[in-house]
């Protein structure tokens, strides 16, 4: 969910018949809303489970990073699932992004190709499992 | 105050010295182990402490913050109203975490990132072993809640890291308009 300017955008996965949630929600129009339902296919990538990493990435600002970082997580199939800049009055950018990687990934291997894009670019990149809440 | 305050020796006089912002190169490099006995040792935990006590919102001050490769860090959360235990203000010299269990996510700040705060998930009990600087003696610090969080945020300048290398999502930075 996010507003941007005056303008809301909101994004979520419902488990009813899409044609049934799209008839109910339609008088929203009428309030100047945009509402889509498309349906979602079921096609069990649950069972693989793959594990959700953040990748922060900070240093001096530079043109290049974004594109370096996520150029070596395509060249891996890792899915980029959300991601924010930031740029600080010290000159300190800063990129954090929760990354899907396949299962069986060597995960080792791309930390260590990540750091070295860190080092060419003068950025630290760091790759770490995301905790999960239960414990 | 539910810990017994460590027993720090008499320092020198401290002086005040420039606290770093990321990007600097000191942040990013783990700092070396030293001899907590050396005058030079004795002469940077005075200086941390002063420069720690003279900035507000500050409770801790690790050495590369000030530019100093150095495995130590002051410390105080005393005054800080989410502290649970604490042992009042110290400075330990080659720190290791021993034990950390409980994580939760809480709120962080730093000096050397003056504009972000951000939500990070901490161990809510640990124990740490340092030694204090000038006689050496090493000193076991089980704690909780804000001041075992305020540990490993020290811990970890130590070993080059910022609070932004454990950030627990891509929505878990916020702005700081004040350092307070």
């Amino acid at each position: 969910m996010t507003l941007l300017r005056g303008h809301f955008a909101w994004m979520l996965i419902a488990d009813c018949p899409p044609a049934e949630l799209a008839e109910r929600l339609a008088h929203l129009a009428a309030d100047g809303l945009v509402v889509s339902v498309l349906p979602i296919a079921d096609d069990g990538h649950e069972a693989d489970s793959p594990q959700p990493y953040v990748l922060s990435v900070h240093g001096a600002d530079r043109p290049g990073i974004v594109a370096a970082v996520t150029g070596i997580l395509a060249e891996h199939d890792g899915n980029i699932v959300d991601l924010s800049t930031r740029l600080g009055s010290s000159g300190m950018y800063l990129l954090v992004a929760e990354v899907v990687l396949p299962p069986g990934l060597d995960v080792g291997r791309l930390g260590g190709q990540l750091s070295e894009v860190g080092r060419r670019l003068g950025v630290d990149v760091s790759l770490r499992p995301i905790d999960s809440d239960m414990f | 105050m539910t810990g017994s305050p460590l027993l720090m020796p008499d320092l020198p006089q401290g002086r005040v010295l420039a606290v770093v912002a990321a990007p600097h190169p000191a942040l990013d490099q783990p700092c070396e182990e030293v001899d907590a006995r050396a005058p030079e040792v004795v002469q940077l935990a005075a200086d941390l402490i002063a420069t720690m006590r003279v900035s507000p919102g500050c409770v801790g001050l690790a050495a590369n913050q000030v530019a100093v490769g150095w495995s130590m860090f002051s410390l105080d959360v005393s005054r800080h109203p989410k502290a649970r235990t604490n042992h009042g203000e110290y400075v330990l010299v080659n720190p290791r975490v021993v034990a950390a269990s409980r994580n939760e996510r809480g709120r962080e700040g730093c000096m050397s990132v003056p504009d972000f705060t951000g939500d990070v998930r901490r161990a809510t009990r640990i124990t740490v072993v340092g030694q204090l600087p000038g006689s050496g003696q090493e000193v076991t610090v089980s704690t909780d809640a804000f001041e075992a969080r305020a540990l490993q945020h020290e811990i970890d300048h130590l070993a080059g890291l910022l609070f932004v290398d454990r950030v627990a999502g891509a929505h878990a930075i916020h702005p700081r308009k004040t350092y307070l």
